[in-house]
């Protein structure tokens, strides 16, 4: 075991070079001092972009060996020879308080004690073991994309038609000698990753407090720590979305270029890692484009150009998969056939159950209404006249998210009429939240309605499923809400400050 | 005497994360020094974030020791099969079917319709992944042998030669046939 951790440690140092050449490329950092303060995140690029350039090199017949994988992290790493233009590093070097000291103990317990637990993980969760594992094993074993597996129609179960960055990062893993039991410890390092970019990037603009708060609190989440551990794509899918989202603001508010590269690397990650990323970071763009050509062209321009940039590595990949045959689980045809025998009843039920897994206080503890909370925080300090009504809306919400946790049973897949009365009061308080949020115009206006979005989407694919309703519902609800959760929950401290800068003089508690 | 805490149900969490939420809140309000009430309410927040965390921070990581300890206890090999095990399908039976199969050769896998959905399932995904470089074949009429989980090749109206039955682990189940294909 300690060889294949060593292994997995040597990988992604690989990629932490890479992507502190990128990060150095796109100006995230110019000295290698500011490098210390985006460490965690220049890892995270790394990963992202070597996952879809893997995806985009299986797809033009690279084999991806260990060989092929170093010089293409050398080439990444080198990038930082690119760098021109004079940057606006994105995150300072600021001492660390007594209390960010205990905050980061605090951080590094939970973070250890899962360390130690991917280390054992066994390879139990559905996804991983029949799809995204089996998928690296054939593209090693194979020695790359072969049509014979990933265009074969025998081997439709495992969904080859699914983006490439999961099973391409652990073929990364498995070409340099680790076990698919340490797989899991990859997925971790993403989760320390993630928390830890979260202070390097929140802590300079919502200052120390709010950052480590919600650090600690993701961290401390069981579902997260689950989700995590589990060797599924959702983790990682929900941390790329996060953190496009977190870099589309920054470039909305501050207009920092090097954003809007973070934007394009984190984006192009999201849709390679799932099929619903891809109409989740539209989502998500589309909210970020509408705010920003209310601030200016160009800035909507620029924008738009780093969303063209995120289909880098999907549509060569979707254009194989096309030529080859590769068999799809969303096909044209079989859309054509759910459109006619739509069932309109699919979309309460899988929105109440949607909302159950939310608001399920085992997995989630008060993440999320605390988070709304902090929304509507914000939203009444910019709209004072309609606070009460703001509060009252998102009270009503939180109460019946709870009430649908507490009453509906968790495989209740057949619709009742008392489920109206939790079905249309959700409804009706969740859209009043979310216009309100939207109104209040800065970051709870992007975050608000682009979780909005990603939790309709999540209904429409409910709707128009190929699977068995029940099945589908049953095996992945769970998973699905991770990302808009996430999302409300990063974007709480940004959307907290940025109430609290806007009226009181650019301070942050 | 030291005893493991269970891990608490819904009600419970909510309970405990909810009231330490509003303390930890009303705390900081009451006693933060704030510069100003926007920064106060930010900070009550966050204050409620952390508490609510931290109430059950203990339990938490309880629940990841205690997964730890049963997962430790699994080999590398049970580890890796998890999956498709905790389904009722017998992994050994796919190690035994690749000594008969030759590498370079083709198969077609079939399961009998009387078994589990998600056993059957279970042993097609698994199957397909632990007999690469074996290549299920895209038209089942030319593979070179073929895989069967309950159902006799002569029942699907194959002819084939070397027939092996390969008995799985309890009695309850049915075998699996690996046959290569007349030709």
């Amino acid at each position: 075991m300690i060889a294949d951790v060593l292994a997995l440690l040597l990988v992604n140092g690989l990629l932490l070079a890479a992507g502190a050449g990128l990060t150095r490329a796109i100006g995230v950092w110019t000295r290698p001092s500011e490098l210390q303060t985006v460490v965690a995140t220049a890892l995270l690029v790394g990963i992202c972009a070597f996952g879809v350039v893997a995806q985009l090199l299986y797809v033009v017949g690279f084999s991806m060996s260990w060989g092929q994988s170093l010089v293409v992290c050398a080439m990444m790493a080198a990038s930082a020879a690119l760098a021109r233009a004079p940057a606006r590093p994105l995150s300072k070097r600021l001492p660390l308080t007594r209390v960010e000291w205990v905050a980061a103990v605090a951080l590094a317990f939970v973070l250890i004690v899962l360390a130690v637990d991917s280390l054992y993980q066994p390879l139990a969760s559905w996804d991983a073991w029949s799809q995204w594992t089996p998928k690296a094993h054939a593209l090693v074993q194979l020695d790359g994309l072969d049509q014979a597996v990933f265009g074969n129609a025998a081997y439709a179960d495992l969904h080859p038609d699914y983006p490439l960055l999961i099973p391409a990062l652990e073929a990364l893993a498995f070409r340099f000698g680790v076990g698919a039991r340490v797989v899991h410890f990859e997925f971790w390092l993403l989760l320390a990753a993630f928390v830890v970019s979260l202070v390097e990037l929140l802590r300079p603009r919502a200052g120390a407090l709010l950052a480590w708060s919600a650090a600690i609190a993701i961290a401390w989440t069981p579902k997260i720590g689950a989700e995590a551990l589990s060797a599924n794509a959702d983790i990682p899918l929900a941390i790329f979305l996060a953190l496009a989202g977190v870099a589309a603001w920054i470039w909305l508010s501050e207009g920092n270029p090097a954003a809007l590269g973070l934007f394009a690397v984190f984006g192009s990650a999201a849709t390679a890692t799932k099929l619903e990323g891809v109409v989740e970071l539209a989502i998500v763009l589309a909210v970020a484009l509408a705010i920003a050509l209310r601030q200016s062209r160009r800035d909507a321009l620029l924008l738009g150009m780093a969303g063209a940039l995120t289909l880098v590595g999907l549509v060569p990949w979707r254009l194989w998969a096309i030529v080859v045959h590769a068999p799809a689980t969303y096909s044209a045809g079989a859309a054509s056939d759910n459109l006619v025998s739509i069932e309109p009843s699919r979309v309460p039920i899988a929105a109440l159950l949607l909302v159950r897994q939310l608001f399920d206080p085992q997995l989630w503890l008060v993440l999320v209404p605390v988070a709304i909370c902090a929304f509507v925080v914000a939203s009444a300090v910019s709209q004072r006249h309609r606070a009460p009504a703001i509060a009252g809306a998102a009270a009503l919400f939180v109460a019946i998210g709870f009430a649908t946790a507490f009453l509906l049973p968790a495989s209740s897949y057949e619709w009742r009429t008392a489920y109206w009365l939790l079905f249309l009061p959700v409804v009706v308080a969740g859209s009043a939240t979310v216009v309100w949020f939207a109104r209040e115009g800065g970051a709870a206006a992007f975050a608000g309605a682009s979780v909005g979005g990603m939790l309709a989407a999540l209904v429409g694919i409910y709707l128009f499923t190929p699977y068995d309703f029940a099945w589908h519902l049953g095996t992945s609800s769970s998973r699905v809400v991770v990302p808009p959760a996430l999302f409300a929950a990063v974007f709480a401290p940004i959307v907290l400050a940025g109430a609290t800068a806007g009226n009181a003089g650019r301070e942050s508690p | 005497v030291f005893s493991a805490p269970r891990l608490l149900t819904g009600p419970e969490s909510l309970l405990l994360a909810g009231m330490a939420a509003i303390v930890g809140g009303a705390l900081a309000a009451r006693f933060g020094r704030w510069a100003s009430p926007h920064a106060r309410s930010a900070g009550t927040i966050a204050a409620a974030l952390v508490a609510s965390t931290l109430v059950i921070a203990p339990v938490t990581a309880w629940a990841v020791v205690s997964d730890t300890r049963a997962a430790q206890r699994l080999s590398d090999r049970e580890a890796e099969r998890f999956g498709p095990e905790s389904y009722g399908f017998d992994t050994s039976v796919t190690d035994r079917i690749a000594a008969l199969v030759p590498p370079a050769d083709d198969y077609r896998l079939v399961a009998s319709d009387g078994l589990e959905a998600n056993r059957a399932l279970g042993f097609r995904l698994w199957s397909l992944s632990s007999l690469l470089p074996r290549i299920a074949a895209a038209d089942p009429s030319s593979a070179d042998w073929i895989i069967s989980w309950g159902v006799p090749p002569r029942e699907l109206g194959v002819a084939v030669h070397e027939l092996h039955v390969l008995a799985l682990r309890g009695r309850s189940q049915p075998p699996v046939y690996v046959a290569r294909v007349d030709r």
